[in-house]
């Protein structure tokens, strides 16, 4: 699941509660793929974010990140340049994450001139997948588990509100 | 615009990627069928009218060459994910000169059937998240978010393009669909059944109309479309009589006055989401077929241009 979806879930169905949102992200296993830098895309994604929730999943997801869960996505097994892909875009992550701190909770005025804020931004909502781990709703502590990437955010009969 | 048919593999020995090397199969997941192949149709031959001439409109530019989106593509009970796929996949070719782009998001209360989406978009060489959810009932609702769209508060939901192949056809004694709920991992023949229940009813819609399912998605759409925003479903057509017998029975006991922009191909809806009667939607005729013992349609359901 990528930040981008994160931005959109809630907990409201669940009975008593009033908000539901955003869910709190603890994540176990994250994946970070290649995702094509498309400009036009994310300028307009950004005003249609709920920008404080996407920069506190950020946080989140580097917080609970150890780097031995790191799983890279190799695209050609075959080459020989694997491992070494596969440490760049370690080391790549641990640079975009890890000191990923200008990502201010308010958004920058002239985002949409600032090639690199919009890389950055791009590369946290389309390329970090949490793989394993759990959403948390605010209000009641109830934990969504996400398995091989899919959240379950169903509910049982008698939390249905 | 031509919208493919995705590549899809019906073989169940595919793991999920290469770090994963579950092989899931249970329950089964509902197999593409012509109702699949007709709401593909329907994408084919409506949806680029419908970015140009709706979903263009939310990015009110200067420049009138500039292209529209990004939109929020959401498929419910997306199974197999061929909807999702061919959409996604539209998005990165065919649609790519008049859209930036697309995020699509694919939910199904059957495990396997999430599985199977990123499969079959994987096969396509397409990304988008799968969510094991019911309908839209996990989706932050547009008063409860901070979205920065300027001094307006969003009124809107954030969905852009909705898709949903529901379960449309109706038990013989109106049995109620399949109750999505959480599997407990620790209780197995608690589980089974459920896993069960959930293969066995994928095809009911829900009541003696088979329409229970699509009414309550119809609920939800309602305050989660986007101002220009549709909603395509497909309905059999005691399905469609079902929605109209209803509104007209609902207009009857309001006796109001009001003028309704129904015609031979559509009606107006006046009874869903929280707010009907300022919002009311148009269900339109797109496309039919007949399949044997069936007669499927498809409708765009959506909010009038014109509306205030």
């Amino acid at each position: 699941m990528k930040l981008l979806t994160h931005n959109l879930l809630s907990s409201k169905c669940l009975k008593g509660v009033k908000v539901g949102y955003p869910l709190r992200i603890v994540a176990k296993d994250v994946k970070i793929s290649e995702s094509e830098f498309n400009k036009e895309f994310v300028k307009k994604i950004i005003p249609k974010l709920d920008w404080k929730v996407f920069v506190n999943a950020a946080v989140q997801v580097r917080s609970t990140y150890d780097c031995t869960n790191v799983v890279t996505q190799e695209f050609n097994l075959y080459q020989s340049t694997t491992i070494l892909t596969g440490f760049t875009k370690c080391l790549f992550f641990l640079f975009q994450i890890g000191h990923g701190n200008d990502l201010s909770d308010e958004l920058i005025d002239d985002y949409e001139d600032d090639e690199e804020y919009l890389k950055k931004v791009h590369h946290l909502l389309m390329e970090v997948e949490i793989i394993n781990g759990e959403l948390i709703c605010p209000e009641t502590e109830r934990v969504f588990p996400i398995s091989s990437g899919i959240p379950n955010l169903l509910l049982n009969e008698n939390e249905v509100s | 615009m031509i919208i493919n048919t995705p590549a899809y593999t019906v073989s169940d020995n595919i793991p999920l990627d290469e770090n994963n090397e579950e092989f899931i199969t249970a329950p089964a997941v509902y197999e593409p069928s012509e109702d699949t192949f007709l709401m593909l149709d329907v994408l084919e031959l409506d949806l680029e009218q419908v970015i140009s001439t709706r979903l263009s409109k939310t990015n009110k530019v200067v420049d009138s060459t500039a292209k529209c989106g990004p939109l929020l593509v959401v498929e419910l009970g997306s199974g197999f994910g061929i909807l999702t796929a061919a959409i996604s996949k539209a998005f990165s070719d065919t649609l790519s000169s008049i859209a930036v782009g697309a995020h699509c998001i694919a939910i199904d209360m059957n495990p396997t059937a999430c599985r199977k989406t990123i499969m079959t978009c994987k096969l396509n060489d397409v990304e988008v998240d799968a969510i094991r959810g019911d309908l839209l009932t996990w989706m932050r609702h547009p008063e409860t978010s901070n979205v920065n769209n300027g001094s307006n508060k969003e009124v809107y939901g954030p969905i852009d393009i909705l898709l949903f192949n529901p379960p449309y056809v109706r038990g013989p004694e109106g049995e109620q669909a399949p109750t999505p709920t959480v599997i407990d991992a620790k209780d197995k023949e608690a589980n089974d059944r459920k896993l069960a229940s959930i293969e066995d009813g994928a095809w009911l819609g829900g009541g003696p109309d088979g329409v229970d399912v699509l009414k309550r998605a119809l609920h939800q759409a309602a305050d989660l479309l986007s101002e220009y925003g549709v909603f395509y479903a497909l309905m059999i057509d005691y399905n469609y009589n079902a929605l109209v017998r209803d509104e007209m029975q609902a207009r009857r006991d309001r006796t109001d006055q009001n003028i309704y922009h129904d015609d031979l191909n559509s009606v107006e809806l006046t009874t869903f989401g929280s707010s009907p009667a300022n919002r009311p939607l148009i269900c339109t005729h797109i496309l039919s077929r007949k399949v044997p013992g069936e007669n499927l349609s498809v409708y765009r359901i959506y909010r009038p241009i014109d509306f205030n």
